[in-house]
This record gives structure tokens, C-alpha cells and sequence, in this order.
């Protein structure tokens, strides 16, 4: 006899249906707090800086406030968005979610976001503008004086970690890429995947087929998360609802949707419903749909990496990005990993890299976001680790820029544990 | 104040509403005045209710006179003490078990009253009030308003001092002395010992105890005593005072005050002017009716309960069954120069202290009209009007949050250093009600310790670790009350924060009633 | 993915069984949605201070005073000071440096000049015996809000001691507890901020009082530096929450779980399982995940934690696995004291192997309940919350690890 506490929903094979929080919920949630300070403890950002009062105050706190007038404040602007604060929160308030809200209102009433935020919060299309010719966009981005231009008129920081582009690689190495048939999984690359890190996706797509999947990609992906986090909810609002139509056929057909960017996920989980309200059927299918990688391939395929016969004997730091504990997953990447021979692992002391998205990319905010970041970095300085491996992709381009080690997506280690992609995803 | 000046002698009994508006108003008509409260001010009825500055609308159908009495008085307070006055708003909703034809007679009836209504689309409402029923289907605005009670009876205190009053507050008073049938003066005793004030009249203000004050006075006062239970919500769930859209009863009204909102009242027959106790079933009762007007009311948290205990006069040869008249009674003890005063509502204690006035000075043959209405009551004019948000803005201008003593309300450290240092008010439940500490949701988990840490610092004779201990049993007796949900786990981190890391002991038995709002 | 043992919950009696059961060889993954109440821990070892309002010299002996039914019952004397040994000398104590062993409580001083009972105190805690009849200074940092230093100074003058308070401004710019401390943590030379420190120490100082801020990494360097700068003794006293006596404890737990390679998947909140008959699967996480178990431990941390849930109509439940709450008091009392020990009490029932009930007399086989999840005790009348928690998670282990066999 079996018996279960709870009730199955209606996502057949997905197990439990969490509903989707929506702004109202967000914000009631602010009477979950005890005022325990466990979020102050943790949260990175108030950690290395006076000006922000950290996340009880600006979050749960202040909105008791806010919702009786309007309230002119710094605080949510400060706020860097990682989610660290939710994440740690024993009580259940979406402390993250309350402060972005906050964020938008005051964005609103200020009438809109600067020239420099604008430009971060259109990965795609600075990342098409590259494809063009990324060649030329490399030699303009690593050109100093056009950097200091485009600050003075940005905002964006001249020392923050661009990547490179590298064309539409991805895509075209999937054009010719033929796939056996097999159970259908949708893979959501992201921008970072389109435009900046090809490899990655190879990674990905490669270790799906090898596992049996036939992989689809949907044609676009920005899922817009830039916008959400710096408070331009209105200019994400349709871009949101375009992308939902894009994967309601895959989520519809009941695939998995897995992705390799953490946030670019976690938005799709569960950002859409709580900074722009969306938890209609169509919707919450999409989001019950989505998984990341690494949390999919532990969940279904953990026995295939315990018997990887490839030794990467490495030493590796893995560094769990500050999204990824919005999943409530864990770090599957991490446990993963473990079950790979050969390869020994240490872990990040550090919660955030400081990057957080496009956060230390602002000129203001990046003296904060490098403050942030400096134990990670000089942690890696002491152990010398031969890789880095983190699940983001800002933090990869963050902290291989400050340490100077390389910094790989797990599922790249993975590809090369199972001998998909020796060789070519890191150099011996 | 050179006394031989002043006209006839006067005691008040009663640092409540209705007390200070009688002793204001005698002293704008010169008369000589001693104010005694047994407590601090307002620490009984007068902030044991749920707060409105009423517009009379509650009224407009069942005594449309004394509804438009409020309008008025509503307007003459919001003049004279704007700082203490919050302009919410109110509205009347029709919700499907409300009779069908109240709205009719509701508008007619504040048309009638001259109080400002209009109807509203339903849809409207629903929409800037996400969180009430669905299902209304008539509403109407009225101008009602919410008041902060310790703010206005500080004011009118402070008025009272200035022009020469006393106002001894903590002071209890014991007997008369009614030698020759006249009132000669008034036996009190306080923290340093007893005192005897010569008196030529008494005025009886006590509210709920007026009937033990009045049996000290030799006379009898029958008195219906009611109690009313009201629950505390962690935030405001509205923006305006929300009444239903019927005959004004009990369980009918939630109001947004200060940072939380208020949901009232029960209403039942007590005996005991002092109670306190809010039952476990009136809290159930409470939700079981909020739940029609917000839906979903159990999932919201409730910081605490606290009761509050409303005198009436009970007319001779009353029906019984019928309810009793929301007006003011004042009673002339003859000619011994002792008057009672009772009943009647916060939105009306100015115009209560004004009748008050009246008999007093006709006792005396003095013909000097009230002037409470038109004298301002803060030297300056008073300040600008009462916004919640002044302390969270405040904090995020001056960029102090280290120095914010009581986080959930933003109350800055140096406010609280000047009030002990200026008032030598150390008392924390005075500090508190004066400043609203530890209000918020952690009831006191962490300012208390913050609080005894200061005082004590300025004062090191002060018994602050004492005060600590019963400020904190104090704010837990409300609190477990509401005990549910994240409340519960408040209430529990508050047990391990005083028990398991200060040390302090939680005794039922060392800490009696009282102080508890 | 399938692990031996599931520990469900952060809390000190979570660490505690999954730091046993790692030592043990077995393979552990602990789940759990949000931080534990360690970040409220004061320090110390708290095993048993109260009974009926009065201090307790002897916790052992006083434990017979107890419910039947309380965790300290269910273990025996013996058994507890197996666990309670296990600890001081567990790298989880060692880390933390409890000076244990003892079978006595002595007196910690409290920040509100109160004294509390503690069977071992963590290093450096400030102690009455180490304190009363020496000349002391109380120090406090400026804008630093957590520590009453003046209730503290007021009490011990009141008492009659020779006391001073001082206050000077923090390292670093922030004045709360923890970045004061990890500014301690960053500095390059402790010695050097003490010495600046010993211009405004009064001279005649025996002993400095601090809050418990200085440092939570490498506070014993930090303190034994102001040791030697100021020629005095140097002890903290706990903050109000966060506490760091109990977040270095939880670091040192959290260090030694990634040491021995076992699992955190933080931010999994168990929201359900499947059971054949009386024994556990698997539990299953709120967005679906699922994990394999042999055995279960259920850390959830009771009422303060949302272990147990009280609904508006005063009945507790327990949400992740559905078990039955134990109430013996309505929550429904009139008085403070009393409405806070129905709370406390309430609970999941188990039997000795703290494996609660499934059906009739007969327990679950492979679920334990640890901590405050327990039914039957008081942490804050009895001052006891470490001591269940090391009991009952070091006895819950130990019962796992039996049940999976070799």
C-alpha cells in the first residue's frame, strides 16, 4: 500500500502544482515576517555598504509604508536583486520580490529608466547588433575610448565584464545538427547561449541527445529578465506574454523546457507571475514546465553520470549562482558533479559574485557589486582552482574576468565527463 | 499662574477624551483647573476603540440629529488638531446580505445630516480595494476620518498646562470631602504620596468607573457597561474605513490606522469597568464576520486583540431591549457642586466638554461661553496633518537607520531620548503610546531590550530590567491572543529572544492586568 | 537521486544527525527551505536552567521532574550524556570550543544583566563567576543596536559592582552585529584597533565585557589579541538576534557537512511523501523534485520555524509529512505565560527512537522527529533548547543508522 500526503495536481508527471505568486501575494507576504534579521545576515549587498539598509527594512518593513502613500526612497534602487534574502528567509516572505515591486513604482513615478539600463536590458538586441559582425564589436568594446563614451553616456560601467560576441554560433552549429527521434525536451538557450556563449549550448544539446532527447529550440529567447529586475515592468509586459506563446506549444505538449541560465529559468518559473501578474492557465503550464538543467538531469539521469567512464581529473571551485537557490533545488550542478570521477571540488564560501545580473554593470552600482564579489575572488586567488564552474552566465563573465581562471557552465564538465565534447569545452 | 486670578476651583476626574475636553474647555473659561487620571491619558475607553473620527454617516439613518453633531465636531477637531487627524476617508458598502434598501435611506439620511456623500461605482471600489468582498454592489464615500487618541489627548494636556492647569496624571482619587454638602476638595493619591486638592466643584469624567467615582460622591449613577473586542491586522488591508451599508451594529467596521487596520467591535454587558479579557470565542466571533467584508480574513495576521469597556448612561424607565442613546448624559448632583459626565463618543468630546462647561459655569452664575471650538489648540496653530508614512519617510531622508530604535514603526533613538530627557517620562507604556513603539508586528521582540538599553542609559536608578519584564508580558498577553499562523512563530522567536537570550522570567502571576492596549 | 537519510531542517538537531550520520558512513542529504533558528542562538550549551521558575544546578538530576513524555525522558540520563559528550567532542563543539564535560550548570551573564544556566558555555561567553568583584568595563559601539550595554551596566551597579561604560565607533561603516564582525574577520591587525581602544580604557579595567561581535570566523584570534593589548580579560555577552555565538556554530556545521561530502539542497521544502505502510520512500519538494530515502529525519524546528503550523482556530498541524500534532492545552489561555507553554508544548509524540506514530501503538520504521518538533517541553521555561537538540538529533541518527543495517 502506498500512501501520500498531499495532492498530486493536474501537470500530470510533474509532480506537485505550486500556484504562482502574483504581485498580491508578494506583497501579503510581508506580514510573514518575524523581523529575525536572518535576511540582513545574508543579504551580500548590505553586507559591504551603509547606504543599503538591507533586505527586512526595504523589503517587509518599508512596504507597511508604502502601501498607505507613496514613499520617496533609495532603498529598493540599492537593492541588487539576487535573492539571496528570499532564499534565506525562514518565514516565507518573497523579500526580493517585495523590494522589485518597490523598485518599479518608484521607476514609474520617476517616469521611466536611464539611456545605460535601457541598453543592459536589451540583451538580444545589443547581442544581434554583434552578430552582425562581431569581429567589429569586439574591437569597439575592447577599445578604451569607446568605453568611456558609452559610460558618460550610459551609465554602464567601463570595468564591467562584457563578453565577447561570438555571432549566432549556436544557431548554426544547431542548423546542421541532426537528431535521432526520441522523447521530445525543449531546450530555452537564453541569451547568453545566442550571442555570447556558444558553447554552452552545445554542451547542453549535446548531453540531451546523447541521453536519448530530441531536442527543440525555440527561435527566440530573452525572456526579458533585465527589464523585470531593474523595474521597466511595462516595456517587459508584452515581450513576457510573446515568449509564453512561444513555449505553450512545447509546455503544452508536456516537455520539459530546460534551460542552462539560471535566471533566465527562474524567470520563466516564476517572475513573470510575480512582478507582472501572469498565473493564467497558459502561463502557469509554461512555468511548471520549466526546469533547470542540471535540476532535471539530477532528477532523471543521475545514474548515467555515476557511471560517466570519462576521469576529468581537475580541480575545480564550483560557485552556486545567487539565482539558482530561487529553483528550491539545491545545487544540482554540485551534486552532480560529485558523482563524476576524478574531479575534486570546493565550494564557494561566497553567497553572490556581485554581478547579479546586470547590477554591477551600473556605474554606481559597480564599486558595491566588486565589494561584493572580492571574497569569492580571493578565495579563487588562494586555491588556484583549475576551472571555475558556475551555472550563470554574468557571473561567469564576472568572475573570469576578476580572477582571471577560466569559468565553465557545469553542464560543459558534464558534456566532457560523458566524452561528448573532449577537448573542445576547456583545454587540458 | 498667580491664582488669586482664577475663578473657582475645579477638579476633573478622568484624563480620558471626555475628561480632558471638560477640563479644557473650563479652563478657556477661566476657572482654575486640576485634571487627575488614574493612569496615563486615554489609557482607557479612549484609546480602546477603533479610532474614527466619525463623519456621523454611521448615524445617518438611525439618529440623522446626532449625525450631523458629528459632522460638525469632525470638522472643528480636524481644524484644532490637524497633526492628530488622518484624512482616510470612509465608505459604506452594500455587500449581498445587507438590507436593499439601507442605501437609499443611508444618502438620504446624510444629505439631511449635511454630511458631504457621493455613491460610487462598485466596480471602482472593488478595484482600489482589492482586498474587500467582490460583491459589492452599492457604495458610497463619506468623509470619515481616523484619529490618533494619545497624539490629541497630549495636545489638549499640554494646552491645559499652559494656560495654567494641572494635570496629574498616575494620581487616584480616594475620597470628597463633602463637609456642609458642598464640595471642598478632592483626596488623591499618587506615586509620591497622597494629596489633598481644595476644590469648589467636581466634575466626574471617569468614563466606565464614573460610577465609582460618583458612589464616592455619596451619589448613584446607573451605568451600562459594554464591552467592545477589536482586532489588530499587521498592515492596512484598506485604504478608507470601511462600515457596512445597514443599522450600525457590532462586528461591521475595519479601519486603516497608524500602520495597521482595525476590525471592531464585539459588543457585550460587562460588570467589571476594568476588564480587559478579550475570550477566545469573541475572536472567532470577530473573524467569522470580518470574513464577508474581507475574504480570505483568516490568512491575514493579527498582531493582537485588545477590548475596550464603553459607559452609558442608562435614562430612567428605558425600555428595556431598546438600545441605548449614543449622546452624552450630564447629571447635575445638585447643589454640591459635583456633575457627572458619560456616554457620548470621541468624535463628540469636545462638544461634551462644552455642555459640561455650561452646567459648571451656570453653578457658578458665570456667563462665559465655551471658546473650545475656536481657540487653536497648539500655540503655533498646529502642524500638518497626521501621515502614517512621516516616520519611514523621515528615517529614509536623514539616512539614520542605525539610530531607528523600534523598526517596525521607524521610531528614531533620539525622539525617545528627548521625550525622557524634556517629559522625564521613562514608563515605557507611556513612551510607547506616545510614540508607538513596539506597535509593529514583533510587539517588542526587538525594541524592548533597545528601550530598557536607553532608558537605562540616561537614568541608571530607573528600574528599567523591571519595566523590561513587564513591557514584554504586557505586548506578549495581547499578542497570544492572536496566536495563529506567523504570528505564532512572532510570538515564540519573542519567548526565545526575552527567555533563552535575556533572561528574563515570564510570570502570569507577576504581572497583573492593565497597561495592556 | 536517493540518499540514505533525508534530514529535513537546518536547526542544531538537524546538523547534529546528519554530522553523526556522515560520520557514520552513511549518505546524507539535508533539505531545507530557509535558514534555522541557530541565528538566534545566544551560545552555550542550554541543556536544562529552570524547573518550575528556579534555577537548576544538576540538569541530569532534574530531569526526573520532567514529563514522561519529554524528550529528556524518552532518552534516559544515560543516553543524554552520551550525546551531550558526543558533542564537546564533535568537530561541530570543537569548532565552537565549548569548554564541556561538565555535569553542573554554571551562570552566563546575560545582556540585560540577568543570569542564565548553561551546562558548558562557548568560548569566551562571559560568565558570573568570571565577572562578579572585578573591576569592569561594559564597551558598546557606537549605533550598534542589539547590545543594551546600559541595562547591562545599570544592573551590575544596582548589584554593587564596579562597572564603567564605554562606547566607541566600530570598525568598518556598518553597526550592525555581523558586519561588525566580519570586519573583525578582515582586519589585519585586531591588536592594534585594542590597542587604540586602551586610550579610552578606564585603567584600573580586570575584565571588558563586549557583544558577542567580534568576529565569526576568527573570533578566538581577535579576542586572545585584545587580550593581549589591554592586559585585561576580554568576554562577550550575547546580542539580541542575530546572535553570533550561533552562527559560528552554524558555520562550523555547515563546514563540517561539505567536509564529509554531504548534500545541502537548500531551498527544498519538503511538501509531501510516499509511504509503503509504516515506512518512508521518498519526500517529494514543493516544485516536485523528488528524493529516494532509506530513512527520514524531521529537523523542521516546531512552531518557531514553521515545523508546526497553528491555524486561526488554535489547531496545529505539522506540513511536511502530515504527521499528528499532540495538543494537550487548548492555545486558547488567558495568560501570556500559559498561551506560550501551550505553544511550546504541543508537538509530534514519538517513542524512544523518537520515531512518531503510525498507527495504532506501532511507530513509523525509518522517520524520526528531533528538536522542537517534540512534544511535551518548554525550551523557554526549562532554558533547555541545545540540549534537546543534541539529544534528540544524535539519538535520532543513531536509531537510523541501526534501522539501515550494514
Amino acid at each position: 500500500m502506498t500512501t501520500t500526503h498531499l495532492d498530486r495536481d493536474s501537470h500530470e508527471g510533474r509532480g506537485f502544482s505550486v500556484p504562482l505568486m502574483t504581485p498580491a501575494m508578494v506583497r501579503q507576504s510581508m506580514d510573514n515576517c518575524t523581523k529575525c534579521n536572518v535576511c540582513q545576515v545574508h543579504c551580500p549587498v548590505a553586507g559591504v555598504t551603509d547606504a543599503f539598509a538591507g533586505p527586512k527594512y526595504a523589503g517587509p518593513q518599508a512596504e507597511r509604508f508604502r502601501i498607505i502613500d507613496a514613499v520617496d526612497e533609495t532603498a529598493p534602487m540599492l537593492c541588487s536583486g539576487c535573492g539571496i534574502c528570499t532564499s534565506v528567509c525562514p518565514n516565507d516572505v518573497a523579500i526580493t520580490d517585495i523590494i522589485t515591486l518597490a523598485k518599479a513604482d518608484q521607476v514609474d513615478r520617476a517616469g521611466g529608466i536611464g539611456l545605460g539600463q535601457r541598453l543592459l536590458n536589451r540583451p538580444e538586441l545589443i547581442g544581434r547588433l554583434g552578430s552582425l559582425a562581431p569581429w567589429l564589436a569586439n574591437g569597439v568594446l575592447a577599445n578604451s575610448l569607446f568605453r568611456q563614451i558609452a559610460v558618460a553616456v550610459t551609465g554602464v560601467s567601463r570595468d564591467a565584464p562584457l563578453p565577447r560576441f561570438a555571432g549566432q554560433r549556436f544557431r548554426r552549429w544547431l542548423k546542421h545538427l541532426s537528431q535521432r527521434e526520441g522523447p521530445q525536451i525543449t531546450y530555452f538557450s537564453g541569451c547568453a547561449v545566442d550571442h555570447y556563449d556558444p558553447d554552452v549550448g552545445i554542451a547542453a544539446v549535446s548531453v540531451l541527445n546523447s541521453l536519448g532527447y530530441k531536442v527543440t529550440v525555440p527561435p527566440d529567447a530573452c525572456c526579458s529578465l533585465p527589464m523585470l529586475s531593474s523595474g521597466d515592468f511595462e516595456t517587459a509586459r508584452p515581450r513576457a506574454r510573446k515568449m509564453i506563446e512561444l513555449l505553450t506549444p512545447s509546455a503544452g505538449a508536456g516537455q520539459t523546457i530546460v534551460g542552462t541560465s539560471t535566471s533566465c529559468t527562474l524567470t520563466l518559473k516564476s517572475k513573470y507571475a510575480a512582478y507582472l501578474g501572469f498565473d493564467d492557465r497558459q502561463a502557469s503550464e509554461v512555468a511548471h514546465a520549466v526546469s533547470d538543467i542540471c535540476g532535471y538531469l539530477l532528477e532523471h539521469h543521475a545514474d548515467t553520470f555515476a557511471k560517466a567512464s570519462a576521469r576529468v581529473p581537475k580541480r575545480v571551485l564550483y560557485h552556486g549562482p545567487c539565482q539558482l537557490r530561487g529553483h528550491h533545488i539545491g545545487q544540482p550542478a554540485l551534486e552532480l558533479l560529485r558523482l563524476v570521477p576524478g574531479i575534486t571540488i570546493e565550494l564557494s564560501q561566497a553567497s553572490c559574485c556581485g554581478v547579479a545580473g546586470t547590477y554591477g554593470y551600473d556605474q554606481e552600482k559597480r564599486p558595491i557589486a566588486v565589494d561584493v564579489g572580492r571574497s569569492l575572488i580571493e578565495q579563487i586567488a588562494d586555491s588556484r582552482p583549475d576551472l571555475v564552474i558556475c551555472d550563470s552566465e554574468t557571473c561567469r563573465w564576472n568572475i573570469e574576468q576578476a580572477s582571471g581562471v577560466p569559468c565553465l557552465h557545469p553542464i560543459q564538465v558534464l558534456a566532457q565527463a560523458m566524452e561528448l565534447t573532449s577537448g573542445k569545452v576547456f583545454q587540458d | 499662574m498667580d491664582k488669586s486670578t482664577a475663578g473657582p476651583r475645579v477638579v476633573v476626574v478622568g484624563g480620558g477624551a471626555t475628561g480632558c475636553g471638560v477640563a479644557r474647555d473650563l479652563i478657556l473659561r477661566g476657572f482654575d483647573v486640576t485634571l487627575v487620571e488614574y493612569g496615563d491619558l486615554g489609557c482607557g475607553t479612549s484609546s480602546r476603540f477603533h479610532g474614527m473620527l466619525q463623519s456621523g454617516a454611521r448615524y445617518a439613518v438611525s439618529d440623522t440629529v446626532y449625525a450631523g453633531e458629528c459632522m460638525r465636531e469632525r470638522r472643528i477637531i480636524n481644524k484644532l488638531a490637524p497633526e492628530a487627524v488622518e484624512e482616510t476617508g470612509g465608505l459604506f458598502v452594500s455587500l449581498p446580505d445587507d438590507p436593499a434598501d439601507y442605501g437609499d435611506k443611508f444618502f438620504a439620511g446624510c444629505q439631511e445630516a449635511d454630511i458631504p456623500v457621493r455613491e460610487l461605482d462598485p466596480a471602482d471600489v472593488m478595484a482600489s480595494e482589492p482586498a474587500i468582498s467582490r460583491g459589492v454592489h452599492r457604495a458610497f464615500a463619506v468623509p470619515d476620518a481616523t484619529v490618533q487618541p494619545w497624539r490629541l489627548l497630549n495636545l489638549v494636556a499640554a494646552d491645559i498646562r499652559r494656560r495654567g492647569g494641572r494635570v496629574l496624571l498616575r494620581h487616584r482619587v480616594t475620597s470628597f470631602d463633602m463637609t456642609g454638602g458642598r464640595v471642598r476638595a478632592v483626596e488623591v493619591e499618587g506615586p509620591s504620596g497622597s494629596l489633598r486638592l481644595e476644590a469648589d466643584a467636581v466634575v466626574n469624567a471617569a468614563g466606565p468607573w464614573s460610577g465609582e467615582i460618583a458612589r464616592l460622591l455619596g451619589q448613584d449613577v446607573a451605568l451600562e457597561l459594554t464591552k467592545g473586542s477589536i482586532l489588530v491586522f499587521a498592515h492596512r488591508l484598506v485604504t478608507r474605513a470601511i462600515n457596512r451599508c445597514r443599522m450600525p451594529s457590532s462586528f461591521d467596521i475595519m479601519v486603516p490606522t497608524g500602520t495597521v487596520s482595525l476590525f471592531g467591535t464585539t459588543s457585550e454587558v460587562v460588570d467589571d469597568p476594568s476588564t480587559t479579557l478579550v475570550r477566545p470565542q469573541e475572536v472567532q466571533d470577530l473573524l467569522d464576520a470580518a470574513e464577508p467584508m474581507i475574504p480570505g480574513i483568516r490568512d491575514r495576521r493579527v498582531l493582537r486583540a485588545w477590548a475596550g469597556v464603553r459607559p452609558i448612561v442608562k435614562p430612567d424607565n428605558w425600555p428595556s431591549g431598546r438600545s441605548l442613546p449614543r449622546r452624552h448624559t450630564v447629571i447635575d448632583h445638585g447643589a454640591s457642586g459635583a456633575f457627572t459626565i458619560c456616554g457620548g463618543s470621541w468624535t463628540t468630546h469636545r462638544m461634551m466638554g462644552e455642555d459640561a462647561g455650561d452646567h459648571v459655569a451656570s453653578f457658578f452664575g458665570i456667563n462665559r461661553p465655551s471658546e473650545s471650538a475656536t481657540t487653536p489648540l497648539s500655540p503655533d496653530g498646529g502642524g500638518s496633518a497626521w501621515n502614517p508614512t512621516t516616520n519611514y519617510q523621515g528615517v529614509e531622508d536623514a539616512q539614520t537607520r542605525k539610530r531607528t530604535l523600534c523598526e517596525c514603526e521607524s521610531i528614531d533613538r533620539d525622539l525617545v531620548s528627548q521625550m525622557v530627557n524634556d517629559e522625564g517620562l521613562k514608563r515605557f507604556h507611556d513612551l510607547r503610546r506616545r510614540l508607538r513603539i513596539g506597535f509593529g508586528p514583533c510587539q517588542g521582540t526587538f525594541c524592548g531590550s533597545r528601550l530598557a538599553g536607553l532608558v537605562a542609559h540616561l537614568d541608571q536608578d530607573f528600574p528599567a530590567q523591571k519595566e523590561l519584564e513587564a513591557f514584554w508580558a504586557e505586548r506578549l498577553k495581547g499578542a497570544t491572543r492572536t496566536a495563529w499562523g506567523h504570528h505564532a512563530r512572532q510570538i515564540i522567536l519573542s519567548d526565545a529572544v526575552f527567555r533563552e537570550n535575556l533572561g528574563i522570567r515570564l510570570d502570569d502571576k507577576a504581572h497583573p492586568a492593565g497597561d495592556d492596549r | 537521486m536517493n540518499y540514505d537519510v533525508v534530514v529535513i531542517g537546518t536547526e542544531l538537531d538537524g546538523w547534529v544527525a546528519a554530522a553523526r550520520l556522515l560520520e557514520l558512513g552513511r549518505s546524507v542529504c539535508i533539505a531545507a527551505p530557509g535558514e534555522g533558528s541557530l541565528h538566534y542562538a545566544p551560545g552555550g550549551l542550554h541543556v536544562l536552567g529552570h524547573l518550575q521558575g528556579q534555577p537548576v544546578t544538576e540538569p541530569y538530576a532534574g530531569i526526573s521532574a520532567l514529563h514522561d513524555h519529554h524528550p529528556y525522558r524518552l532518552a534516559g540520563a544515560d543516553r543524554m550524556h552520551a550525546a551531550l559528550s558526543w558533542f564537546d567532542n564533535s568537530p561541530l563543539g570543537a569548532g565552537f570550543t565549548y569548554r564541556g564535560g561538565q555535569r553542573c550548570n554554571s551562570l552566563a551573564v546575560t545582556s540585560a544583566g540577568l543570569q542564565l544556566p548553561v551546562l558548558s558555555s562557548c568560548d569566551h561567553q562571559a560568565g558570573v563567576e568570571q565577572v562578579q568583584g572585578n573591576v569592569m568595563t561594559v564597551l558598546n559601539f557606537s549605533g550598534h543596536r542589539d547590545f543594551p550595554s546600559g541595562l547591562l551596566a545599570a544592573e551590575f551597579i544596582r548589584n554593587g559592582e564596579r562597572v564603567t561604560a564605554i562606547a566607541v565607533d566600530p570598525p568598518g561603516a556598518r553597526t550592525d552585529s555581523v558586519t561588525i564582525a566580519n570586519a573583525f574577520d578582515t582586519m589585519d591587525d585586531p591588536g592594534a584597533w585594542f590597542g587604540d581602544l586602551s586610550a579610552v580604557l578606564p585603567g584600573d579595567t580586570d575584565v571588558l565585557l563586549v557583544p558577542a561581535v567580534l568576529g565569526s570566523k576568527r573570533h578566538r584570534d581577535v579576542i586572545a589579541a585584545a587580550t593581549r593589548a589591554l592586559d585585561c580579560t576580554v568576554l562577550e555577552v550575547p546580542t539580541l538576534p542575530p546572535c553570533l555565538p550561533g552562527i559560528r556554530l552554524r558555520n562550523a556545521c555547515e563546514r563540517y557537512i561539505h567536509e564529509q561530502a554531504g548534500t545541502l539542497r537548500r531551498g527544498f521544502r519538503v511538501a509531501g511523501m510516499d509511504a509503503d505502510q509504516d515506512r518512508v520512500r521518498s519526500v517529494t519538494g514543493s516544485t516536485g523534485q523528488t528524493i529516494d530515502v532509506s530513512a527520514v529525519i524531521l529537523a523542521t524546528g516546531g512552531v518557531l520555524m514553521g515545523g508546526l503550523e497553528v491555524d486561526s482556530h488554535g489547531k496545529i498541524t505539522e506540513p511536511a509529512m502530515g504527521l499528528d500534532a499532540c495538543q494537550t492545552q487548548p492555545l486558547s489561555k488567558v495568560g501570556a505565560e500559559q498561551a506560550v507553554d501551550a505553544l511550546h508544548r504541543a508537538g509530534i509524540e514519538t517513542d524512544e527512537d523518537f520515531r512518531p506514530r503510525h498507527s495504532g501503538s506501532r511507530p513509523w520504521q525509518n522517520l524520526h522527529v528531533t528538536g522542537r518538533n517534540l512534544a511535551h517541553w518548554n525550551p523557554g521555561a526549562e532554558i533547555s533548547a541545545e540540549g534537546v537538540a543534541i539529544v534528540s538529533g544524535w539519538l535520532a541518527a543513531e536509531a537510523a543508522h541501526r534501522e539501515l543495517g550494514s
